[in-house]
């Protein structure tokens, strides 16, 4: 810059059209690896065939999240492709707006249900367990709430929420989502590994990967890596879980508010409506749809892949967001009192789902 | 982009994200109920 000149700022304005194409390279990027992982499970799945060798089936999900893992932990991802990449929420919601399209209303109402009244006990657990061991790790009092409801309900979205009710610190929530996503990422692996070792049906391996896994994406993985079926449940169990948030959330808010720490709700039905995730309400609205035959059976099927080609990107997207470095450098005691309680919480609801698939014949 | 400003954009996106994700799955629906967008494979 010259000498005598004066700098001023720019202030860059962008425009929808704008937005949507610094979106383009991230979109294409979650494709390729999704369709990578597709490509590697069917070519091992040909070879196989082809060579009569009876070869492990790793499903096109690990693959996806597995090779995002690899590329966000060594080449990391160019700021091009942030954008994008940070669309698979999007995905993630569109495709289960789009699995609406797999359940009549009748299922999901009975294994709504079902759900609902697992996702209350497991609530309750979870608060109680949390909030214990973050007094004996000596956790800060909301860093313990956000552990509370990010475990109990839904990962990262409920900690977003629950940390603007509470007024709590960018710190505590970093390491609260920190500690949730990387043990999220463990129950990837260990989850469909437990069921198969439990020989689990598809349907209570299902109801428990949504009741324990905390991140939807994550717990849609962790059922589509065991079956095809199972991610059906786990995606409507895990549904019904987030459908709680707000009733959570409002809680909390009341709870700080009335100890002087957050500020006060004035319009509880308002602040519910604000934080009811919707995409639950798009998905009643396409299973309604399917059960009233709006559809015929070819539709119906071009639903249900449009809704596996959505969770393809979302899979992507799972593996390219998590990076271990960040997740180790936010230091090791939320991580434990998240790691203890999660393997409390998926214990306690591995043994209610063992006890519901015995009585509901799952 | 800083990782604060990354996780800021991320979280800006996901407020109005179920919206749009209803919005596109719907329009996705009606596009396979009118044959407009034909046998989709997997």
């Amino acid at each position: 810059m010259a000498e005598g000149t004066l700098a001023i700022p720019q202030i860059e304005t962008s425009t929808p059209v704008r937005r949507f194409v610094q979106l383009i390279p991230g979109v294409l990027l979650l494709a390729a690896i999704g369709y990578l992982g597709k490509f590697i499970e069917q070519s091992i799945s040909t070879y196989g065939k082809a060579h009569h060798l009876h070869l492990p089936n790793i499903e096109y999900v690990l693959w996806a999240i597995v090779i995002g893992l690899v590329v966000s932990n060594t080449i990391g991802i160019p700021d091009v492709f942030r954008p994008g990449v940070a669309t698979y929420e999007f995905w993630l919601k569109a495709g289960i707006v789009l699995l609406g399209s797999r359940f009549l209303l009748g299922d999901v109402l009975k294994l709504g249900g079902i759900s609902l009244t697992l996702v209350v006990l497991e609530l309750a657990v979870a608060f109680s367990l949390m909030t214990l061991l973050g007094r004996w790790f000596s956790l800060k009092p909301k860093l313990t709430s956000l552990l509370s409801v990010g475990s109990a309900v839904c990962g990262v979205s409920a900690i977003i929420a629950t940390k603007g009710a509470i007024d709590a610190d960018d710190e505590d929530a970093s390491y609260a989502i920190a500690a949730i996503l990387a043990i999220g990422a463990i129950s990837l692996f260990a989850f469909p590994l437990i069921g198969h070792w439990l020989h689990l049906s598809d349907r209570a391996y299902g109801l428990w990967a949504g009741l324990a896994v905390d991140n939807t994406a994550e717990a849609t993985a962790a059922g589509a890596i065991y079956s095809d079926a199972a991610a059906k449940v786990a995606v409507l169990a895990k549904t019904t879980r987030n459908a709680m948030i707000g009733f959570v959330v409002l809680g909390y808010a009341l709870y700080w508010a009335s100890r002087g720490q957050a500020q006060n709700v004035t319009n509880k039905a308002a602040f519910l409506w604000q934080k009811f995730p919707k995409f639950v309400l798009g998905f009643l609205l396409i299973s309604l749809l399917a059960t009233a035959a709006v559809f015929n059976k070819e539709q119906l099927g071009s639903l249900a892949n449009l809704s596996r080609w959505a969770f393809l990107l979302t899979f992507a997207g799972v593996g390219l967001r998590t990076n271990l470095r960040e997740l180790k450098a936010q230091g090791l005691r939320p991580f434990a009192v998240g790691a203890i309680g999660e393997l409390a919480i998926a214990g306690v609801t591995l043994a209610m789902v063992l006890v519901a698939a015995q009585a509901f014949n799952l | 982009m800083p990782k604060q400003q990354y996780e800021a954009h991320a979280g800006r996106f996901q407020l109005s994200t179920d919206v749009w994700a209803v919005i596109t799955a719907i329009a996705l629906a009606v596009l396979v109920k009118f044959g407009v967008l034909p046998r989709v494979p997997w």
